[in-house]
């Protein structure tokens, strides 16, 4: 199990090393990335902002979860704050499992938790502007 | 000297709510009886450029767990109000 809020760069291919286990048959991942256009503006880069102690026993809680309810064997969720451009990876989710549905399962329901529970907020930044952006 | 009745807390801001108090963190000094939605009134009715935002919108955690707004606050909570998240 591995949870993190970080300013660093996400290297997934270091992260994917570490969730593969002899008994896992099947490892679902979910990047989510920065793009360029939202809303019709052509964003510039995006300010993340973490409660970052809070954050991380969300993140652990989410996992613990996961681990509780289905059949895997780990999952890695990292999650980057501060200024990322666009192309970067903002979030990261890794579940490995002994077969595919619940690692499809695993890495659906932790993205999910993350947009409702964790508290973590985006502020996008255009040309000549900038908002934070809220959920719903 | 403050009254007996009194208790403190450190109320916490993120975002867009973070920019109306201008600040991270606030001391606040608050009945002992305090209930979350006290708090929320106090705050409305200093600051307001809420709007009614922190009534409607505010997601509060006590130190560091969600709760709702009739939860008890003890001294010295750490009382975190942010609008709906925006993670991913």
């Amino acid at each position: 199990m591995l949870y993190q809020i970080t300013d660093q760069s996400i290297h997934t291919e270091e992260l994917l090393q570490k969730i593969q286990v002899d008994t896992s048959g099947a490892i679902n991942t979910f990047h989510g990335i920065v793009r360029r256009s939202s809303r019709g503006r052509n964003v510039l880069y995006l300010e993340y902002s973490a409660y970052d102690t809070m954050a991380l026993k969300i993140l652990e809680q989410i996992g613990q979860e996961i681990y509780t309810n289905m059949e895997v064997d780990r999952v890695i969720i990292v999650h980057r704050s501060g200024r990322l451009h666009i192309g970067e990876t903002s979030i990261f989710i890794a579940v490995a499992a002994p077969h595919r549905q619940a690692a499809f399962e695993g890495c659906r329901y932790a993205i999910e938790q993350v947009k409702h529970i964790l508290p973590v907020w985006k502020k996008e930044v255009w040309d000549g502007g900038e908002e934070w952006i809220h959920g719903v | 000297m403050r009254s007996r009745n009194m208790m403190v807390i450190t109320a916490k801001f993120f975002a867009t709510f973070r920019e109306v108090v201008g600040t991270n963190n606030l001391e606040m000094h608050v009945d002992r009886r305090a209930v979350v939605s006290n708090i929320i009134d106090v705050l409305e009715q200093q600051y307001p450029a809420f709007e009614g935002r922190l009534r409607k919108l505010a997601l509060v955690a006590v130190n560091e767990t969600y709760v709702q707004r009739q939860q008890k606050l003890q001294p010295k909570d750490v009382v975190a109000f942010f609008p709906p998240v925006s993670g991913g």
